[in-house]
């Protein structure tokens, strides 16, 4: 997957992270990412099929664009939602 | 930090096994200007995403996603849960028999596939079965035991709230309920409590409807050493043991027939009845727990008047039965807590 990322679309890989998930450091929640100006996600199908998959991001920046690169050069943006996860419904307010 | 979540539909095609996102920082105001500009050519997507916060939910409020439609009906008082098998005249007392007419706020919604225009209302309510107290033989670990066989309301909704995203939409209901912080006066003396909230999602990709149902702490008594039998029976509702489970009501008189098919190792379906076994003669008793089957994958119900078939699937494996409530409901045990083990 790395090669195929170099050979297509010129991205080295140096260090994979299997989640985004911010961290805590001196009671504040920072994310490893939030310094930096861009990141990759990669998606597996987890199927041998045809698959639909509603993905859920947690994003480190306020103001961000979403794009897909695609093996024809082309990277257009992507439509997202945003949504608020179900761990913070139950939060005691 | 202000956090922001998003999500996305990810359609994999057989050629393309994975699919690379790049998300980048939108420096300043002035940049990224230039950036669509110059990127123009693609489609460009000026849509904004809708805001993420839950807005109170209107009456009659329909989340339309992949040829389904949810309809939000409003608030409704719950029925009274009415005797319809003989009951063992040794534990239903009055007291129990006035308990099961302690309703509350339920919400209504209507289901409908607009492929084949079935439509189907349900009320979703958590429930609960008060545990029967006793050692060695009383409700615990190892033994699903209720008092009565008869669920109660757990909470009754406070509000429910909904969210119109461009791929998926929620409704989230909250249930809460009042406990008394004084004896004496119950009436001036509470605090609502959030037991329970509820998560209805419809999404384009998916085929069915997404319930995602986060219990709190259950209340119980805080007794210290160990109880008799009869300790605890004359201790209040509240503070004594409790079985909870999640209740799909379906109107439109809808009839198992005392039916239900469930699946226990995961691979076919079990068809069974309500208070029968094959081997022997059942006799009808307050213990419920006779009911209730391993369901692995799926719970189905099918309506004895039409040709609708209601299926519910957990993400685990839980204890679950359909039809004890008028041969109109499923239910699955979701969680359990109680003051003392079997």
């Amino acid at each position: 997957m790395q090669k195929e990322l170099e050979q297509q679309h010129g991205i080295k890989i140096n260090k994979l992270d299997s989640g985004i998930l911010s961290r805590e450091k001196d009671d504040k929640f920072y994310s490893p990412y939030g310094e930096k100006s861009e990141f990759i996600v990669i998606v597996q199908n987890p199927t041998d099929q045809v698959h639909q998959e509603l993905l859920e991001l947690e994003m480190p920046y306020s103001d961000f664009e979403v794009r897909r690169l695609k093996a024809d050069g082309t990277s257009p943006l992507v439509a997202h939602d945003l949504f608020k996860p179900t761990v913070f419904f139950n939060s005691a307010k | 930090m202000n956090k922001k979540y998003i999500s996305f539909p990810v359609r994999f095609d057989l050629d393309e096994d994975r699919h690379v996102y790049i998300i980048k920082k939108k420096e300043s105001t002035d940049k990224p200007k230039s950036l669509t500009q110059a990127n123009s050519a693609v489609d460009v997507d000026t849509s904004v995403a809708k805001d993420p916060n839950f807005l109170p939910a209107s009456l009659g409020q329909t989340l339309k996603y992949g040829g389904k439609e949810l309809k939000y009906l409003g608030l409704v008082q719950g029925e009274k849960t009415s005797i319809s098998r003989t009951q063992t005249a040794s534990n239903l007392t009055s007291e129990i028999e006035e308990e099961m007419g302690q309703t509350g706020a339920v919400c209504k919604f209507e289901y409908k596939d607009t492929v084949t225009g079935l439509t189907q209302k349900f009320i979703m309510t958590p429930r609960y079965y008060q545990s029967a107290e006793a050692k060695d033989d009383g409700d615990g670990l190892y033994e699903f035991r209720p008092l009565t066989g008869i669920s109660k309301l757990y909470s009754q909704v406070d509000k429910v709230e909904a969210k119109e995203g461009d791929h998926s939409g929620q409704f989230l209901i909250t249930f809460q309920q009042k406990e008394a912080t004084n004896d004496t006066d119950p009436e001036n003396n509470h605090v609502a409590v959030r037991r329970v909230v509820a998560a209805v999602e419809l999404s384009e990709i998916s085929d069915f409807m997404k319930f995602e149902v986060t219990l709190n702490e259950i209340p119980i008594g805080n007794y210290k050493g160990e109880k008799s039998k009869a300790f605890f029976q004359k201790q209040k509702d509240a503070e004594r043991g409790k079985d909870i489970v999640i209740d799909w009501e379906f109107l439109d008189n809808f009839d198992t027939d005392s039916k239900l098919w469930y699946n226990s190792n995961g691979l076919d379906m079990h068809q069974k009845k309500l208070w029968s076994r094959k081997d022997y003669q059942v006799v009808e008793t307050d213990n419920v727990a006779s009911n209730f089957y391993p369901v692995t994958s799926a719970i189905v119900i099918r309506d004895k008047n039409s040709n609708k078939q209601v299926t519910i699937m957990p993400d685990r494996p839980q204890s679950g039965s359909a039809g004890l409530r008028g041969n109109k409901n499923i239910e699955l045990m979701q969680n359990r807590r109680h003051n003392i083990n079997d």
